[in-house]
């Protein structure tokens, strides 16, 4: 099990957006568009997810010939059930205290 | 700042991440350039690339290499920086007609310049060499003003006192950097607790 007590709130932004569409392969700047968080603050997550193997990327190919290929990431199976765990209401409801959140971005 | 800069700018800090990013990240940093390359709006391609850049030096502090690069360039700018103010206080003793003073503090600012452009640019090694000369200049200049009880040499013997302190600080944070940057098991230890190389 990945560590849920240590998730922080933008992560668990980027494992929420990632989650809504499990099988997609998303791009980064997507992903920061959709959270909203910052390529300093959305890379390191990713970078991290990719560590702990709650990530997976893929190069793909782009539709304009003479672009270069761009990285796309989704979760894996063990990804999927961590943002599965932290959408669980008990998670969502109430508002997480901000003195008792690890903040590993 | 013209789309045209703007894009170019993002361009060249794309170009510059892929320099700066450690090897075992390297496929990230290909895949930031790509991601910065394909924003349509220049601004956000540049606002883009300005946090990719930042993600690249964090990840490059996160290396051995890259922390004591890092410490290495703050103590050569806390050096230079410290000639400076001894240098300002040469010219300050000049301007006093205190001549002799004012020489040996020029010196010794001089030196402590060298000192932190040696660091910065032929690193820790060559520092503790210096260091190691000045030391030794800085013990004969504090023996040599030892019998004398005259007013003056008061002066000289703390100048050389300090000097042997400051000198030996050098020595000694030279030496330092210098094991630590050939050191395996430093290495072995970094890796140990997840940091990149």
């Amino acid at each position: 099990m990945a560590r849920a007590q240590n998730v922080s709130p933008q992560t668990r932004q980027v494992l929420a957006t990632l989650a809504r569409q499990p099988q997609a392969l998303r791009h980064g700047y997507d992903l920061s568009k959709e959270t909203g968080l910052k390529s300093g603050t959305l890379y390191p997550i990713l970078m991290r997810l990719k560590d702990q193997g709650l990530l997976e990327s893929e190069w793909r190919q782009p539709l304009d010939p003479g672009r270069p290929a761009r990285h796309a990431y989704r979760l894996t199976a063990t990804g999927a059930a961590l943002a599965a765990s932290q959408a669980a209401p008990e998670v969502c409801a109430v508002a997480p205290s901000p003195a008792t959140m690890t903040v590993r971005s | 700042m013209s789309p045209l800069t703007r894009a170019r700018f993002a361009d060249r800090l794309g170009d510059h991440l892929i320099q700066i990013m450690p090897a075992s990240r390297a496929d990230w940093a290909v895949g930031m350039k790509a991601e910065i390359e394909a924003i349509g709006d220049t601004g956000s391609a540049l606002s883009f690339a300005l946090g990719c850049v930042g993600v690249g030096y964090a990840t490059r502090l996160r290396t051995v290499s890259g922390t004591l690069a890092a410490l290495r360039w703050s103590l050569a700018t806390v050096i230079v920086l410290f000639s400076i103010l001894v240098l300002a206080n040469a010219g300050w003793m000049a301007n006093r007609d205190l001549q002799v003073l004012a020489q040996v503090l020029g010196a010794l600012g001089t030196a402590f310049m060298v000192a932190g452009l040696v660091l910065a640019r032929l690193g820790p090694g060559v520092l503790a060499g210096i260091a190691a000369a000045m030391l030794a200049v800085s013990t004969i200049g504090l023996l040599g003003t030892a019998p004398v009880g005259l007013l003056h040499l008061d002066f000289y013997r703390t100048l050389a006192l300090e000097g042997c302190g400051l000198w030996s600080a050098l020595l000694l944070a030279g030496l330092v950097l210098r094991h630590a940057a050939r050191s395996p098991r430093l290495a072995e230890m970094a890796r140990g607790h997840g940091w990149d190389e």
